[in-house]
């Protein structure tokens, strides 16, 4: 006769479950785990709020900035770019996702729509200062350089981040046999002093 | 008759516009990184919740 091999619970969805799963999280974590979560729902919001923040805040300062004019809307599609990467990345590997979020958040903070408000600001700051320096090569070249710059801060992380995620699968392959890794892991490799 | 499909068609233009501002590029970008915003959310909680529990292994 076959064993019943079935796990000794019933599974419930929807709103019991949710319930079932929140009065078990009070029993084993207490107070705090209801604290943790919420903390994690509310820093993810606030981030979401810097993010249209910064793009407002580019999109207003670069409005008369010549050659930058629309560049809040292209901070704000590049991080939306990065952030859709990210969703897949977490689907695709479920193995990495802590990483993958940190990555994520790196990215779109850390490379692009932080430094690129910072640019933006100086960008606006600054923008006086060359009008009518034809004469001042420095100037033109600033001029020039800047939009540019602001875009390349701006867009080029997108298409690293996707990149990197899309390349994520082949980062942990090794083509070496199980012998020599395990020489190489317990340095039996020969190469020890 | 006359005023429910004048009313028919008040309803129809306006959702008609709203369609038409929430398929803008913009507006879409901003409705994806909600969106993933609480995608990423949910996975550090579930990271939350896998910390927190034990295993549950069928019974044998």
């Amino acid at each position: 006769m076959r064993r019943d091999t079935t796990p000794n619970r019933k599974v419930s969805y929807g709103l019991p479950a949710l319930t079932k799963k929140v009065s078990m999280l009070y029993t084993v974590e207490g107070s705090r785990g209801y604290s943790l979560r919420t903390s994690i729902i509310l820093k993810n919001i606030a981030l979401f709020l810097s993010l249209i923040v910064c793009c407002v805040f580019s999109q207003a300062v670069l409005q008369n900035v010549q050659g930058a004019r629309n560049g809040g809307r292209w901070m704000l599609v590049s991080a939306a770019i990065m952030l859709v990467t990210a969703v897949y990345g977490t689907m695709r590997y479920p193995h990495h996702r802590a990483e993958l979020i940190r990555q994520a958040r790196h990215f779109v903070f850390g490379i692009a729509v932080v430094p690129g408000t910072v640019l933006a600001i100086f960008m606006w700051a600054t923008q006086d200062n060359f009008v009518n320096q034809v004469d001042d090569s420095f100037a033109m070249l600033l001029i020039n350089a800047l939009p540019i710059l602001y875009f390349v801060t701006v867009l080029v992380p997108a298409a690293i981040f996707v990149k990197t995620v899309a390349g994520l699968g082949n980062l942990y392959r090794t083509k070496e046999d199980d012998q020599e890794s395990v020489s190489r892991w317990t340095r039996q490799d020969g190469l020890q002093l | 008759m006359e005023s429910i499909s004048f009313g028919f068609i008040i309803l129809l233009n306006g959702l008609l516009a709203i369609i038409e501002t929430i398929i803008s590029p913009i507006s879409l970008a901003v409705l994806v990184s909600a969106f993933a915003f609480l995608w990423l959310a949910k996975c550090e909680i579930d990271e939350l919740d896998r910390l927190g529990s034990k295993p549950e292994v069928r019974r044998h």
